[in-house]
């Protein structure tokens, strides 16, 4: 069947490809506007009774809030549990130059440091500290103890008739965990990075 | 019918023109570490890397090229100055190093900040102290240019051009640019000798530096210590801003030592203007940092006559053959040609 893993960020609580360009919102943390909500999403893998069952190929997806927000697949197995990566894997990271959503024009790479830029999120909030009120977090680093890709896995309840699955992400977790006492600019492998990757865990969930 | 067949299979072999070539050098080099089979080398993606490379729409406002600091009459180094200049005259904090022998390298940059030779034109295209530019913008110019699409073309077999093809075309120009016909690569494939102190420098050589700047490339690749004094003004740390550990402050990569009549000024930031102030400073200038490499702790007490001896073999790795190679000039037939 073509599956198509849909992807909806909350709190954007209806979504239609195209607007959520400088969405604004407004939760009990504080009123924030996403400028730019980009990510890598690769290595997809399906899984029936703790089995790998499929693997998808090329699977590099660059996830974009403004254009790109869902991933298709053909798998003609049953399955019932999901796997994929938040960031690109560290040997990708090492092999030189690739085209399509790898390819470096996507702005989604470093230039003066070889590496990806696992996950890009800009916008403004009042919290800010900087005097245009934005906050920018780059989220890359590959390799040692500044590696930020997370494998994220989910159930997933397939009934026969079903071949979509919606992943809410929660941006708005994300956003409440950043302590806005600092700076919020990450544009390069550092501790925050790790920290702020860390929480992709809880942020990425299927719907029920 | 058989020689039918066979006179098809000829006809067929000569249309179908295999354009796909290898890297060539000696056999006393060792194998190449770049991966060729992402970006198998072919004539027509060289050319047109080296069109690129020569080509000032890589930057802002169209007034620097790689070939701007990496000059091909000068082994592709910026000669003469110690720190290069990009666009509006600014000033950059490293010494251009000379462009050869990249297909054995498996870092890039003096502080190993690129990892694959493919992705280092991505550095200083995006410098704002450099080119200034983002590959973005520069992929709109060539799309808009008269002579790229058609480029592409000839390259890839349509003119689609995207980031990984502009990437890939310099780097095989790049890789073609091998330094490997000096005096002293003669001397070990057999053809030609060393004066007595030229023999002299080598096993001085041999004693004292082989172990970072090893043969037949005159580099381990690694990132080393070697006692520099810390330059204030600059304050460059070197390994440390990639690796961000400490046991990594003012290393910087070791550099080949061939075509060194070319490349001067010497080291990271191009402080030594002369061969004879680098010598001076490996025999009686090394500041002992806590990380200094340990091929260096114990001092090498060179005479004045050694330190001669081996500057008289360190000018046996220049390869006129490599600088003057008109492979590697200018395109001027196609960056001057006549504008309509």
């Amino acid at each position: 069947m073509r599956l198509i893993i849909v992807l909806l960020i909350i709190p954007f609580l209806s979504w239609t490809q195209g607007d959520t360009a400088n969405i604004s919102f407004e939760i009990q943390s504080g009123e924030y506007q996403i400028e730019t909500f980009r990510f890598y999403l690769s290595d997809l893998e399906f899984y029936h009774d703790s089995q790998k069952v499929h693997t998808q190929k090329n699977s590099y997806h660059l996830i974009d809030s403004q254009s790109k927000m869902n991933i298709q697949e053909i798998i003609s197995v049953p399955f019932d549990s999901i796997s994929f990566s938040i960031g690109i894997d560290s040997s990708t990271n090492v092999s030189g130059v690739m085209g399509g959503d790898l390819d470096p024009i996507n702005g989604m790479y470093w230039a003066w440091q070889s590496g990806y830029i696992n996950f890009k999120l800009e916008g403004k909030t009042n919290k800010s500290s900087q005097a245009d009120h934005s906050f920018q977090f780059h989220i890359g680093g590959y390799s040692g103890r500044f590696a930020t890709v997370q494998r994220v896995c989910a159930r997933v309840n397939m009934s026969e008739s079903s071949s979509e699955i919606v992943m809410m992400i929660y941006l708005e977790k994300l956003l409440d965990q950043v302590d806005w006492s600092k700076k919020p600019v990450i544009m390069r492998p550092c501790e925050e990075a790790v920290q702020m990757a860390n929480s992709y865990q809880k942020i990425f969930k299927l719907k029920e | 019918m058989k020689i039918t067949g066979w006179i098809v299979g000829l006809i067929t072999s000569l249309i179908v023109v295999e354009s796909t070539m290898s890297l060539e050098y000696p056999d006393h080099f060792p194998q190449p570490k770049y991966d060729f089979t992402n970006n198998p080398l072919k004539s027509e993606t060289i050319e047109l890397g080296r069109i690129l490379f020569y080509d000032p729409i890589l930057s802002l406002d169209s007034t620097i090229s790689c070939g701007s600091c990496h000059s091909p009459f000068n082994s592709f180094a910026h000669t003469d100055h110690n720190l290069s200049h990009g666009i509006g005259d600014s000033i950059g904090i490293r010494n251009a190093p000379p462009i050869y022998n990249l297909a054995w390298r498996e870092n890039f940059m003096w502080d190993g900040a690129v990892n694959h030779l493919d992705v280092q034109a991505l550095a200083p295209i995006s410098n704002p102290l450099e080119m200034g530019e983002t590959l973005q913008n520069v992929i709109k110019k060539l799309k808009r240019s008269d002579i790229y699409p058609e480029l592409f073309f000839q390259a890839f077999g349509d003119s689609t051009i995207t980031g990984e093809r502009l990437l890939k075309s310099v780097s095989q120009f790049q890789l073609t640019l091998v330094s490997a016909n000096s005096k002293y690569d003669k001397v070990i494939q057999g053809t030609e000798s060393f004066t007595t102190q030229e023999e002299n420098g080598y096993q001085l050589f041999k004693a004292n530096c082989n172990v970072c700047h090893r043969e037949p490339l005159f580099t381990n690749d690694e990132f080393m210590n070697n006692g520099l004094p810390v330059d204030t003004f600059l304050h460059d740390g070197g390994r440390i801003n990639v690796t961000m550990k400490p046991e990594d402050s003012l290393k910087f990569k070791v550099p080949s030592l061939r075509n060194l009549k070319y490349t001067f000024p010497y080291m990271h930031d191009g402080r030594f203007q002369t061969l004879n102030q680098v010598l001076k400073h490996y025999s009686d200038g090394i500041i002992v940092h806590d990380n200094l490499s340990k091929e260096l702790k114990t001092p090498m007490n060179l005479s004045a006559n050694d330190r001669i001896d081996i500057i008289s073999f360190l000018l046996t790795l220049n390869d006129n053959e490599f600088n003057f190679n008109p492979k590697h000039q200018f395109p001027r037939n196609i960056l001057l040609r006549p504008k309509e």
